[in-house]
């Protein structure tokens, strides 16, 4: 029966098994970026936001940026 | 670790926000203009001035002038502070910057001389095409320099947003953009009808998506942590929103030729993956909504976080009403009205250009060592802006579903209540005047903006940033890019995806099978990557996260991967297309006729795509057909109707009523349709339609020989005959060579099938046409 589903799906052109593989690869890797960001550590995940909040200087100004 | 004290260059932002204010403000005037123009048509001042050739200017300038030179400030200056180097090459940066501006000019100089592609967002010509690429190149290698020499080993969220960016950008640029010269200012796109459609709105779609939207993520990311002064909400949500978006977006573009000749798959896909990306649209938005969690108050009294909430809340809207005017069923009413011209404004006024106020007014007092120096003019910019906006959406929103309403509109005793266009037009009016005033009040709120950084800056002097950072040890580890590359994510990845496109060619119980084996592999992947880090190895991810390299390539996957699945079944099919169709391609007057068509910006106002319904086929005639623009390079299926579709206009009218209404459209009583008087005057260049039929030919269009060398003789011959018809028709004397009579010859054509001889169609061109007898 799914080979039937194939063949249907298939009858107008082979190349349309692009938007399949196309289609697959992106639940891979949403699934992928999903788990790494619900497993990526607490302290891991507080350093990496806090970088743009980095100090600088800047001449001529009292205060620091950040 | 040695510590080394770095100064940023900051010059080249200052430059870009000079270049992005003062853009603005043009790209704006000249959206008034246009808008003052639909409301009232005398407005049309001059041929070089009209709507048509205006519109195009004004998406370009405020897409690629202003937002353009706005995200390159914003990118220089934070990619800089987040890699804690300075900027790899200065020269590069004066290239891009320098290099930028002069394409700007150039595309102020061609589009008002009706120098276009006539494709959307993508009208300049290919020399500056050319230019483009070759400036993109010099900041993407000054990018990924910078990127080489940082000194801090993790890339944040915003360098992925810059990395998709330039990735994306340059991948729809350089295919949008192939087409074959014919001279310095004239080129066909080497795409036709359907094909040209789709790669089109893969990359008009995708200029949304990749310069409108993720730099500007990717500044969000940046700014809106500094002036809130706390990191970003989620960390771990900005991983998903990257790659979702990233993944989804490609797919999108198919959703502006809902219901038209495109294969049903492809807008089936299109509508799909749009509306999936409500997910990651919204993730960004909660995301940059909540960093200000704990800074509410700050609203009261900074602009600078005012414009950025009120940008992320338009970001969520727009992201709302894109994936809602995806639905089939929503988009068969909104299509081709006033109502996607509210939402991409919504996006543009509200997304873009808020978050550019945002930015301006946090850097350029930084910039110049100096304090804003009116925040009550600041706050005076922000309620005008926000009164503009609502304005000139909400109209566009009444004026668009009005619109739609009344074309489909049944009349009680059957047929259709509104069957002349124009009486839709005129119910529009009071809807163009709204806009009108919400686009000036906007206007005058960039202004304001204006003179504000004007003065701040006058108050201060240019001062460059400093930071002392660590210099740290080459990034990456251990691992290699190729390991990575390689890794086992990818590995498993590959065997699930090879697993389950096998599941679609066996039986039932082998199916089965494969399915068990395929989640096997999916939950062993996962216990192995799981082990690794309990061991207290990094994880894939965050190696990748570390490598650039690598991150790119699989950005590159990610961006490609979406386009070339919907594009390639369709490029591939073309030929076969091409080659069954019973059309026989432009006569050499209808070609030149034509490229007046596209000369004068018509397919800004008039759509040539019947969709299947009955209230389309009532007003406009048979559905189209992929067949009807086999033979068009570029597609003018157009996006908006302010004019009536014309896929089947040919022999609808005479060739005197076409002649009446082009030197005064006010024959049809209350048309808002500029006069085209200034096209009898001017001439066709005859001589250079043997060279358009030859670059015709090289893409595929089946002219013969003979019928390449004798062109000039039949355009001649048909123009003749036009212009008889039209002196003894109405005592009207033309040149048979005018822009007007070509235009019209084209104009008779369009949905008038026209069958090839079946012996030979290579060469059914090659007689003159008898064409002035048709009519």
């Amino acid at each position: 029966m799914i080979s039937l589903l194939a063949q249907e799906y298939f009858a107008n052109s082979p190349v349309l098994i692009y938007p399949l593989i196309a289609m697959l690869t992106f639940v891979l890797v949403f699934v992928a970026a999903t788990v790494r960001a619900l497993r990526m550590s607490g302290e891991d995940a507080r350093r990496m936001a806090r970088l743009p909040l980095e100090t600088e200087s800047w001449p001529g100004m009292e205060e620091s940026d950040g | 670790m040695e510590k080394t004290r770095i100064v940023y260059n900051d010059s080249i932002s200052r430059h870009f926000i000079a270049a992005s204010v003062i853009f603005a403000i043009v790209g704006m005037l000249v959206g008034v203009i246009i808008a003052l123009q639909l409301a009232y048509w005398p407005a049309n001042l001059a041929a070089e001035l009209s709507f048509g050739r205006l519109r195009p200017l004004h998406t370009n300038a405020v897409i690629f002038a202003f937002v353009g030179n706005m995200l390159f400030a914003g990118i220089y200056y934070s990619t800089q502070r987040l890699l804690k180097t300075r900027l790899a090459s200065d020269g590069l940066a004066k290239v891009h910057f320098w290099g930028w501006q002069l394409i700007i000019a150039a595309a102020a100089i061609t589009l008002p001389l009706g120098i276009t592609t006539g494709k959307e967002y993508a009208e300049l010509e290919w020399p500056i095409d050319i230019a483009i690429a070759l400036v993109w190149v010099a900041f993407a290698v000054n990018f990924f320099w910078t990127l080489a020499k940082r000194n801090e080993k993790h890339l944040y969220v915003a360098i992925w947003f810059y990395i998709a960016t330039i990735i994306a950008i340059t991948v729809l640029h350089v295919v949008n953009s192939l087409a074959m010269p014919v001279g310095l200012f004239k080129s066909y796109s080497i795409f036709a009808g359907v094909q040209d459609a789709l790669v089109q709105w893969w990359y008009g779609h995708n200029a949304v998506a990749f310069f409108l939207t993720t730099p500007i993520l990717g500044i969000m990311y940046y700014f809106l942590p500094k002036a809130a002064e706390r990191p970003v909400f989620s960390y771990r949500l900005s991983i998903v929103h990257f790659w979702g978006l990233v993944f989804l977006y490609i797919w999108a573009g198919p959703h502006h030729l809902l219901y038209t000749a495109l294969p049903e798959w492809a807008q089936t896909l299109g509508m799909v993956f749009s509306v999936m990306l409500w997910a990651p649209s919204w993730g960004g938005m909660i995301n940059g909504l909540f960093t200000l969690r704990g800074a509410w108050d700050k609203l009261r009294s900074d602009p600078v976080l005012k414009f950025f909430a009120a940008g992320v809340t338009f970001y969520g809207m727009a992201t709302f009403e894109g994936p809602l005017l995806s639905i089939k069923s929503v988009n068969g009413l909104a299509h081709y009205t006033d109502w996607i011209i509210g939402h991409v404004h919504s996006g543009a006024m509200g997304w873009n250009a808020f978050m550019a106020a945002g930015m301006f007014y946090w850097m350029v007092p930084r910039l110049f060592g100096t304090k804003l120096y009116s925040k009550s003019a600041a706050n005076l910019h922000f309620w005008l802006g926000t009164v503009g906006i609502l304005l000139y959406v909400v109209s566009m929103w009444v004026a668009g579903i009005m619109q739609g309403l009344m074309w489909r509109e049944q009349a009680a005793g059957g047929g259709l209540a509104y069957p002349i266009f124009v009486e839709t037009l005129i119910a529009l009016r009071p809807m163009y005047w709204t806009r009108l005033v919400g686009g000036l009040l906007f206007f005058t709120s960039f202004l304001i903006m204006a003179w504000n950084l004007w003065k701040t800056a006058r108050s201060g002097k240019a001062v460059d940033g400093e930071a002392e950072v660590l210099v740290e040890a080459k990034a990456g580890g251990e691992e290699t890019s190729g390991s990575l590359l390689l890794g086992k994510p990818v590995i498993i990845s590959a065997v699930v995806i090879v697993l389950a496109l096998a599941i679609g060619f066996v039986d039932a119980v082998p199916a089965v099978v494969l399915a068990i084996l395929a989640i096997a592999a999916g939950i062993g992947g996962y216990i192995l990557t799981h082990r690794a880090q309990a061991e207290g190895k990094p994880t894939w991810h965050s190696m990748l996260e570390a490598r650039a390299l690598p991150f790119t390539v699989l950005v590159v996957v990610g961006v490609l991967i979406g386009g070339m699945a919907e594009l390639i079944p369709s490029i591939i099919a073309a030929p076969e297309v091409m080659s069954s169709s019973r059309m026989q391609p432009y006569s050499p007057l209808e070609l030149e006729g034509r490229d007046v068509y596209i000369q004068e910006g018509c397919y800004t106002c008039h759509s040539q795509m019947v969709r299947p319904f009955t209230w389309e086929t009532a007003r406009y005639g048979d559905v189209s057909s992929p067949e009807d623009s086999v033979y068009d390079h570029p597609f003018q299926w157009g996006s908006r109707r302010i004019g009536p579709d014309l896929a089947r206009v040919g022999t609808k009218y005479s060739d005197l009523w076409h002649y009446q209404h082009l030197m005064d459209p006010r024959i049809t009583v209350g048309s808002n349709m500029p006069p085209y008087d200034f096209l009898a005057e001017r001439s066709v260049d005859l001589s250079n339609t043997p060279a358009k039929l030859r670059a015709m030919r090289a893409i595929g269009v089946p002219y013969g020989a003979e019928a390449i060398q004798g062109a000039e003789a039949s355009a001649r011959a048909e123009g003749e005959a036009i212009a008889a018809g039209l002196r003894s028709s109405g005592q009207i004397e033309i040149a048979p060579d005018s822009q007007m009579v070509a235009l019209i010859a084209y104009l008779q054509r369009l949905g008038r099938e026209r069958p090839r001889a079946p012996a030979d169609a290579a060469l059914s061109l090659n007689a003159a046409p008898a064409s002035g007898g048709e009519r």
